[in-house]
């Protein structure tokens, strides 16, 4: 038996009752013009006075063939070891874990550039503006079928939150087309 | 300028037991779709699939992990006619939440992450290989059925 759901309706026409208020909004999308070592999401602070925590949602692709790739997160540009990062990883028959001092990546983030392969990251900053709080992410990441992960870093650090890098781990670049959106969620 | 997203796109509340359940003309107006699922299942602890635009070929592709109260386990499915994203045990409240990746877009495969909790907490990645936009999205159960009072809903974000 099926069912189906048609005539689905249109954002203007979308939303729940007259009390509801709208909490999770776009703030901006880059998508990479050209092949880059790294890619900033900059100027986040300019969001604090209105949103809470952060969300990232990542399509990537980086030069390298072999698999999927690790992306290395720093916020605030601070690229000492202030940082860890818990992984849970799925890849073939291989399930993984790890804990990593003094860096933080999420696993698969980035897919390879062979043609076909896709990848995407759904990555949460809480308490993103927070002056009292070290700084957390959590992520689900994979290449499309080849490669699953779930991860969490910390930032030893309480500053609010004024940019997020990300470098791949094993390729030397990003590649052009390669989507970073952001979102502010209320709190 | 923010722009208000996560836009609800359907709600469906099953009235009766069903295999299958399908989105029909989505609109191409954003980049990712969310569906969020919840409810349990007539009978044989199923797994829950995704497939798209009707597309029956072996076009899909995912790596799943899963832990329960014996064992963890990890594995992978290439070339198969659905994508899994969890499983719906019969008697348990499931809540499955898939993301679907650059559902319009038209220069890249499509990948979908979810995850699902109840019996077991599973986590997924699929790629359905197709560049084509998805403009219709089923969902269903490989046996039994998804339970009366199962709710889906389905939400568009713009990027």
């Amino acid at each position: 038996m099926t069912l189906s759901a048609l005539g689905i309706f249109s954002a203007a026409g979308a939303g729940g009752g007259a009390a509801a208020v709208p909490a999770y909004d776009l703030l901006f999308t880059t998508t990479m013009p050209s092949d880059a070592s790294s890619l900033t999401l900059s100027s986040l602070n300019t969001y604090a006075a209105d949103y809470k925590h952060l969300q990232i949602r990542i399509s990537a692709k980086v030069n390298r063939t072999a698999g999927a790739d690790d992306l290395t997160v720093r916020f605030n540009g601070d690229s000492a070891a202030n940082y860890s990062t818990h992984v849970l990883m799925g890849y073939g028959s291989m399930l993984s874990y790890g804990y990593g001092g003094g860096s933080m990546f999420i696993p698969a983030a980035a897919a390879r550039s062979t043609s076909g392969w896709s990848t995407g990251v759904v990555m949460n900053v809480l308490d993103a503006y927070s002056t009292t709080k070290n700084k957390v992410f959590r992520a689900l990441s994979g290449e499309g079928g080849g490669a699953v992960g779930l991860s969490s870093g910390s930032w030893y650090n309480t500053a609010a939150m004024t940019s997020i890098q990300f470098l791949p781990v094993y390729a030397s670049s990003i590649l052009a087309g390669s989507r970073f959106s952001v979102y502010g969620i209320k709190g | 300028m923010p722009t208000q997203t996560y836009i609800p796109l359907a709600n469906i509340t099953l009235s009766s037991a069903v295999g299958n359940v399908t989105f029909s003309s989505i609109p191409a107006t954003y980049r990712d779709l969310v569906l969020v699922m919840n409810g349990t299942s007539s009978s044989g602890n199923p797994f829950a699939f995704l497939r798209f635009n009707g597309d029956s070929g072996s076009n899909y592709n995912y790596a799943f992990m899963y832990g329960d109260s014996a064992s963890a386990v990890s594995s992978t499915f290439s070339s198969q006619t659905t994508g899994f994203i969890g499983n719906i045990d019969t008697g348990l409240r499931n809540n499955v939440i898939a993301q679907i990746m650059d559902y319009s877009a038209t220069d890249r495969h499509k990948t979908t992450l979810a995850r699902s909790d109840a019996g077991l907490v599973i986590a997924t990645s699929g790629r359905w290989a197709n560049t084509s936009a998805v403009t219709s999205m089923s969902v269903n159960v490989n046996t039994g059925s998804f339970s009366a009072g199962f709710t889906f809903a389905l939400y568009g974000i713009v990027s």
